[in-house]
């Protein structure tokens, strides 16, 4: 697993080498992408205060445990440990929403914990699959697109189902 | 969205009235700090990849990789006029390369293409492979995970791979059953 260590450094090395072969303004190009963060960050921001101030409430008046141990059974079922179930669930329907999960995951359990790398792992496996099909079928005129909506969240769940499995072993 | 966080507040709240009222103002604002707290350890992380992606597109490397993924993206969806092509390409490489902001307009467009076109299987695919977050490095995580410290925080590239993996291809299976032309 170690050579992974390696990526970044050599993506980074790489890509600058490449980018003064080809003759780019490295600099000001960097400069440019960096200045979109901003904007992105402003955006999500209030997302995430709402997220955040939601969750907050949900867990201090005690209805988050109560709301997991009703469906620790069905994880249990699943080999899904039940302390991601919130993760699992909010997935779906919010990105900075899972981001806020994530990061509680990683401050509760230690962020090298099995529990916080399967979250990881269920972080990555798909996209907020809500707001993916609001965006792309926005302007589409067939009404019937319930089907891959459908198809995704089932896809979602196996990957879900998946990454707990894999992350026990890697 | 919208009824999820009316449901959820409301019914915390009222729950907190009944237990302990007083803390139901200090844990909103908690919540908001958190919030503060997490976009400051994100603006870092997400100010490096941008300008890294920004240099991936001025040195035309975004475009190279949009090449080589050309043939394997006829396969998956099919016969598609040439527009359209182009579209499900870029949309499918700045997936990968995790580059949303390509990702979105384009894969709007090729929706809105296949759409007119009645090609709701290939429509289908798009939507369930973009759903699917299929992106070779997870690079939020990778940042959030350095910011709290992990010993080793790209050793969740190779689970998260595959994990995204099985997703794409159960979804593409499906479509590929289920989804008539």
């Amino acid at each position: 697993m170690k050579y992974f260590t390696y990526i970044i450094p050599l993506l980074f090395v790489f890509l600058f080498i490449f980018c003064k072969t080809k003759k780019v303004n490295v600099y000001d190009s960097f400069v440019n992408g960096i200045k979109k963060s901003l904007p992105l960050v402003t955006s999500i921001f209030p997302y995430l205060v709402a997220i955040f101030i939601m969750t907050e409430l949900f867990s201090a008046s005690g209805l988050s445990e109560k709301f997991i141990k009703i469906l620790e059974p069905l994880f249990t079922f699943l080999n899904i440990p039940c302390e991601l179930a919130p993760l699992v669930i909010v997935k779906p329907f919010s990105g900075s929403g899972s981001l806020a999960v994530l990061s509680e995951i990683f401050a509760t359990y230690g962020v090298d914990s099995l529990i916080a790398r399967s979250a990881c792992a269920i972080y990555g496996s798909s996209e907020t699959i809500f707001y993916i099909s609001a965006v792309y079928f926005a302007n589409c005129k067939h009404k019937k697109l319930y089907l891959p909506i459908l198809i995704s969240l089932f896809a979602c769940f196996c990957s879900c189902i998946f990454a707990c499995f894999i992350c026990r072993f890697i | 969205m919208n009824s999820v966080f009316v449901i959820i507040c409301t019914l915390s709240i009222s729950v907190m009235i009944f237990s302990f009222p007083e803390q139901v103002l200090p844990t909103m604002l908690g919540g908001g700090e958190k919030a503060l707290n997490l976009i400051l350890t994100l603006l870092p992380s997400y100010a490096l990849w941008l300008g890294f992606f920004a240099l991936l597109e001025s040195s035309g490397l975004a475009k190279k990789i949009a090449k080589i993924l050309k043939k394997p993206i006829n396969k998956l969806f099919g016969k598609t006029d040439e527009q359209t092509n182009e579209l499900l390409t870029l949309n499918i490489s700045a997936n990968l390369l995790g580059m949303s902001g390509i990702a979105t307009p384009t894969g709007i467009s090729a929706c809105e293409r296949l759409d007119e076109q009645n090609n709701i299987k290939a429509l289908s695919t798009l939507f369930v492979l973009s759903a699917s977050g299929l992106q070779l490095l997870p690079t939020s995580v990778i940042s959030l995970r350095t910011q709290f410290l992990s010993a080793n925080p790209t050793d969740i590239i190779l689970p998260t791979l595959l994990s995204t993996l099985i997703s794409a291809t159960v979804g593409v299976i499906l479509v590929k059953l289920f989804v008539r032309k």
